[in-house]
């Protein structure tokens, strides 16, 4: 044994410096192609939304509701307004939209709840999806002022449930806000073509004779309910008079037609 | 000398992790292939096969409108015959002196190039479309592809674009990417590939322009088949019809 030990020792070195060598190729062979991946999407979520005034008075908001909505330098991020999907509503627009399961019962609903207006903006990144992959949303907002508290009150029940009962959808548990508040998530596909995990997230709230949706989507590494809360408490503190509501230039849209003049 | 020995192997040990990891990128001597492409081999792998020696025109083994399926539009002045004549003077070369020496060298026969825009344009792109560009050209031989491939793959380099893996393609095949300006009036980085691989005499370059964190090597990838399908017969090689008179203005 005690002859070969010269001999192992050279062997074990050899395979040493072998091993080292063939390591050294493969790694630097590996650094020769950078991996082609795409900026990495790195979840940066909101931090909590914990603002705002729960409960407190009921006032009535007066129309147009436009002048409620947060305005596109009140949402965080660069965007602009998706005009085909920024409207005042009217009656028949309410009566048709997801509210409901058809026109009629929309309609039956409409006049029973007294509702005098609404208004529509959807905000979307200026980047589109491709933003939403670096942590942008789209927003949609939506104000419905009724003629009463009573009407305003049934609408919020009746869309709270309706939402709730939308399969695959989630309760959140979010600070609640104004009058009456809840919150839901939905996880939908991916954004775009890629492989991030899309989210919506819906809070809503009632304000006196208001009822106002916030919805965004987003990528879900990015996303919670906060987005969404955040810009409700803008709103409700537009309909509280501590913060100015200025209604947004005119998009050319179908008149409103309230009850009064239906 | 135990102790000695001890050490030794585990210096062994301690390097059979780097070869396990390495052995993913070991598709391209005929191990499993990975089903999606462009992750599995080093950038630039030779893959001898078929060398076929290809007739022109060239513009027949290039990416089709036909291929692509709908939604796309043809990017008609980015659409030219190439010859001698008017490619020596693009910025492929340093003077149009440089191309006529080297484009004679190589005994370059002709050559095409063509480029397809999504419909929606930038706000499709944003939305995770791309544009395409693809170059094809044609040598009198297979030494003459090899040469003008080297040139080509010397300039897409010098332009900081970054190699790529990519699974391996033609007889020999490259990829890279490069990060570059944004899309629109966004703020979303414009990502740019290219794949580029010579089929015996035939060198093609499929160029793909996307929004950040949408794109990969694959799309480029997926339409250099195409045309190598056209160079191997088993997909028809249709001349297309022809856009214009288009001359590439020098320095392009």
């Amino acid at each position: 044994m005690r002859k070969n030990q010269p001999l192992l020792i050279l062997a074990a070195g050899l395979v040493l410096i072998v091993m080292g060598i063939v390591a050294f190729l493969m790694i630097s062979g590996n650094n020769d192609g950078e991996p082609d991946v795409s900026k990495t999407v790195d979840g940066n979520k909101a931090s909590e939304s914990t603002g705002g005034t729960l409960g407190g008075p009921e006032p009535v908001s007066q129309l147009p509701a436009s002048k409620y909505i947060a305005l596109i330098n009140e949402v965080p991020g660069e965007n602009e307004v998706n005009q085909s999907d920024t409207f005042t509503m009217n009656i028949s627009t309410f009566a048709n939209s997801y509210w409901f399961t058809n026109e009629q019962e929309g309609q039956e609903l409409a006049l029973q709840w007294k509702i005098a207006g609404g208004y529509q903006v959807l905000y979307q990144p200026v980047g589109l999806a491709a933003q939403v992959l670096q942590g942008g949303y789209y927003t949609t907002i939506e104000t419905y002022i009724f003629a009463d508290m009573e009407g305003a009150r049934s609408a919020y029940s009746h869309l709270a449930k309706k939402l709730a009962a939308l399969p695959g959808t989630e309760k959140e548990s979010p600070r609640g806000l104004a009058n009456d508040s809840a919150a839901y998530s939905f996880v939908q596909g991916t954004v775009g073509v890629s492989d991030v995990v899309g989210v919506f997230h819906r809070f809503v709230f009632r304000r006196g004779n208001a009822v106002v949706s916030v919805q965004t989507y987003g990528g879900e590494p990015f996303m919670s309910i906060d987005q969404a809360r955040e810009i409700a408490v803008t709103v409700d503190q537009k309909m509280l008079g501590e913060r100015t509501a200025t209604e947004p230039t005119p998009i050319p849209t179908p008149a409103t037609i309230g009850v009064s003049q239906d | 000398m135990p102790r000695r020995l001890l050490l030794a192997l585990c210096a062994a040990i301690l390097a059979i992790p780097v070869f396990s990891a390495c052995g993913d990128g070991a598709a391209s001597d005929g191990g499993d292939a990975p089903a999606v492409s462009g992750t599995a081999s080093p950038a630039g792998s030779e893959n001898p096969g078929t060398s076929p020696k290809l007739d022109g025109p060239a513009s027949k083994y290039s990416v089709s409108l036909d291929d692509l399926g709908a939604n796309w539009i043809t990017d008609i002045p980015a659409t030219y015959v190439l010859k001698v004549e008017n490619y020596a003077a693009t910025r492929t070369f340093t003077s149009a002196d440089e191309g006529r020496r080297l484009l004679n060298e190589w005994g370059y026969q002709s050559g095409y190039e063509t480029g397809y825009s999504p419909e929606g344009r930038d706000t499709a792109v944003l939305n995770g479309a791309f544009y395409i560009h693809v170059e094809t050209h044609l040598f009198t031989g297979e030494d003459g592809a090899k040469a003008a491939m080297a040139h080509f793959e010397s300039k897409i380099k010098a332009s900081g674009a970054s190699a790529v893996n990519m699974l391996p393609l033609g007889n020999q095949s490259s990829a890279y990417t490069m990060t570059f300006g944004v899309i629109g009036k966004s703020k979303v980085a414009a990502v740019y590939h290219q794949v580029i691989f010579r089929r015996g005499n035939l060198v093609t370059v499929v160029l793909t322009k996307g929004a950040e964190g949408f794109m990969k090597v694959d799309a480029a990838r997926e339409l250099a088949v195409l045309a190598d399908q056209k160079a191997l017969g088993q997909k028809s090689a249709i001349e297309p019809t022809p856009t214009s008179n288009y001359t590439p203005a020098a320095g392009n």
